[in-house]
């Protein structure tokens, strides 16, 4: 079973946010990078942000893929366990997923 | 993450016109001053700044923006740019034709306002005879045209106790949404508040009960607008922007080019062809009250003043000529009464 976005979510990638995120990143304050949202998301009156870690693993889900695949893919981005990594994506994807911004095909 | 903030607003509101075939009794727009309209040129550029600035939806109001002779272009023009189109019309003139023209010039949906469930009251309120049937003849011609229906309800104490009886009318209509709408204390309305406003005490009953029905009937969806309402325990949306969402989520553009927060209210930031719109978001002193308030009076004491953060702005500059107090539907004495 694989995970996709919803066909009728709106984004708007929040640029300023998300270049300030990257610069917060690139010095590594990862606490201001953790707390600026950089992707808005909406479904039928619904409105959630995403912050650049949630944002890149977004970006990956553009391509329907299995959970595992996807712990896979952040393991190796950021060097961390798999078993960490798929905790990570468990945590990011139920709330998207209990919202229905991210659907299972 | 706890540092929400929008490079750009989400929504804008926006008329054309101020022009309106109708003088309903709690018009906001009636009195508004001034009613210099820009022109079709003019709004097009607009629309390229909101398209630059990249927001999403648009939304058209006024005045009854079928009145605009150029409408169906500039929404043409709009979508062109990316935006989002709906507006919200009385419905008196929108005949098969208007309906087709809507379709063709990509709305994504189109509000028409409803204020009673009876023909009479509604009717009257609006202050045109036939206005009733002629709502629901522009739900059917849009229905028709596939084109997505919402239903908005000023409520007053003329519907307070009836509301719930337009469901099952505007479902025939295959309506998606009935927005409930809060009574504004503005233009018209202010003058017209002590006969048709609610008191705080009605409000929380009227809201308590427009749960129920709510609850009741999961096909159509029902939504508020009035932050007062996270005052209540059953009320458990917890949205992403709590309190007041004018000057967070959206801005309101007159047909003259002005900004202010929101239509309800009149203190201008600025001008959008005139003014840098991307400098008066991030900085503007009235958007940035709006989005730190301190509270004041009774919201002092309150302990879950975090849920509404003092309730409608607006209601509360009108009132009292400041944004932070206390919005007047409160009602909660103080203290933790719900």
């Amino acid at each position: 079973m694989t995970v996709k976005i919803s066909d009728d979510v709106f984004e708007r990638v929040e640029e300023e946010n998300l270049r300030q995120a990257e610069e917060a990143l690139s010095k590594g304050i990862y606490e201001v990078a953790e707390n600026l949202g950089v992707l808005t998301l909406i479904k039928a009156g619904l409105m959630t942000q995403l912050n650049i870690m949630g944002y890149h693993i977004w970006n990956k889900i553009k391509e329907p893929k299995t959970i595992s695949q996807l712990a896979e893919e952040i393991s190796k981005d950021f060097d961390v366990p798999y078993e960490t990594a798929l905790e990570d994506v468990k945590i990011f994807l139920k709330d998207l997923i209990d919202s229905g911004f991210i659907i299972y095909e | 993450m706890n540092n929400f903030f929008l490079n750009a607003p989400l929504t804008i509101n926006i008329s054309l016109s101020y022009r309106c075939n109708f003088t309903c009794h709690h018009c906001y727009s009636r009195e508004i001053s001034p009613t210099e309209e820009l022109t079709f040129d003019d709004f097009k550029k607009i629309s390229q700044i909101l398209s630059d600035w990249k927001v999403p939806f648009l939304n058209i109001g006024g005045g009854e923006p079928l009145l605009v002779s150029w409408l169906f272009d500039f929404v043409k023009f709009s979508n062109q740019k990316g935006l989002h189109c709906s507006m919200n019309s009385n419905g008196y003139l929108l005949d098969k034709e208007k309906a087709k023209e809507i379709k063709k010039a990509g709305f994504t949906s189109v509000g028409i306002s409803i204020d009673s469930p009876k023909e009479e009251v509604h009717d009257s309120f609006r202050n045109k005879k036939g206005s009733f049937k002629r709502a629901l003849s522009a739900l059917e011609n849009l229905a028709e045209e596939n084109v997505k229906t919402t239903v908005s309800m000023v409520i007053s104490k003329l519907n307070k106790d009836d509301f719930e009886e337009i469901v099952p009318i505007v479902e025939n209509y295959k309506v998606k949404q009935l927005y409930l709408h809060n009574y504004k204390c503005s233009g018209m309305g202010y003058k017209n508040m002590e006969k048709l406003d609610l008191t705080p005490q009605e409000w929380k009953e009227f809201y308590k009960k427009a749960l129920e029905v709510r609850k009741n009937n999961p096909h159509i969806t029902i939504s508020f607008d009035d932050p007062i309402m996270h005052l209540l325990p059953e009320y458990n949306e917890r949205p992403l922007v709590r309190g007041s969402t004018c000057g967070k989520l959206s801005l309101n553009i007159h047909s003259n080019g002005d900004i202010t927060p929101c239509g309800f209210m009149s203190v201008k930031i600025g001008n959008i062809l005139k003014d840098d719109i991307i400098k008066l978001w991030k900085e503007s002193p009235v958007l940035n009250t709006l989005r730190n308030p301190v509270p004041q009076g009774k919201c002092t004491s309150c302990s879950i003043y975090e849920n509404c953060l003092g309730g409608c702005k607006a209601r509360a500059f009108i009132m009292a000529g400041d944004f932070n107090n206390p919005d007047p539907h409160c009602w909660k004495e103080g203290g933790d009464n719900r």
